[in-house]
């Protein structure tokens, strides 16, 4: 991993088209604003690793022999066939 | 070179014949950074669910059903920042799918992160749209 150093209002190039600034320190957090395409998908870590790990569980479980009659929405108590 | 014809075998689906042009290209899936060529396989004819069948990974392949058929306020909710990851600033310009995870009972569609297709460039991205909470009361 590359490793800098920068201050406050100070920032980071990445590429030609993504630039992170460091816009607040306050204790051990850091507030930091990111400019990038709208096409860059920008994730905070723990968001993008439950992706990849419910992704992962949806391929490895990959099996359809007959089309379930209840899906339940994550996150909701709506089904697409009640 | 758009209409030449691709063909793969496929672990799961078997042999996959497709025109180029009808490749969905993804830039990477959490999970699956290397997954990048994807096409749209229907699981029955007229049935809801279809496969996202990697073409560059060919064990890998997601279940997904239509967005709007497993939460309607889901789909509604694309807006321009949700549509702009895959180059589209109107909902008719993209299809949306959710991954269904089949090894829950009942099987769970992933709503919180749907699968965006741009039906003209076919572009593909997977993008978070948070689940608003239930209102009290």
């Amino acid at each position: 991993m590359l490793v800098l150093t920068r201050r406050l209002r100070e920032g980071i190039r990445i590429g030609s088209d993504v630039r992170i600034v460091v816009l607040g320190v306050s204790g051990d957090q850091v507030r930091i604003g990111i400019a990038a395409p709208a096409r860059k998908t920008i994730l905070r870590d723990e968001v993008f690793e439950r992706l990849a790990e419910a992704n992962c569980e949806a391929a490895h479980h990959a099996a359809l022999p007959d089309e379930p009659a209840v899906v339940r929405a994550t996150g909701s108590e709506k089904s697409a066939n009640p | 070179m758009s209409d030449e014809w691709l063909q793969f075998e496929h672990a799961k689906l078997g042999r996959l014949r497709l025109q180029r042009a009808d490749l969905l290209e993804f830039d990477g899936i959490p999970g699956f950074p290397s997954a990048r060529r994807f096409t749209l396989v229907e699981h029955d004819e007229g049935g809801r669910f279809a496969w996202l069948a990697c073409c560059d990974d060919l064990e890998l392949a997601f279940p997904v059903i239509p967005l709007a058929d497993v939460c309607p306020e889901q789909w509604q909710a694309l807006g321009p920042d949700q549509l702009s990851a895959v180059g589209a600033s109107r909902l008719d310009e993209v299809e949306a799918f959710a991954i269904v995870n089949m090894c829950r009972v009942p099987a769970e569609a992933n709503i919180e992160a749907p699968l965006l297709i741009h039906t003209g460039t076919r572009h593909g991205a997977q993008i978070f749209l948070p689940v608003p909470e239930p209102s009290a009361g």
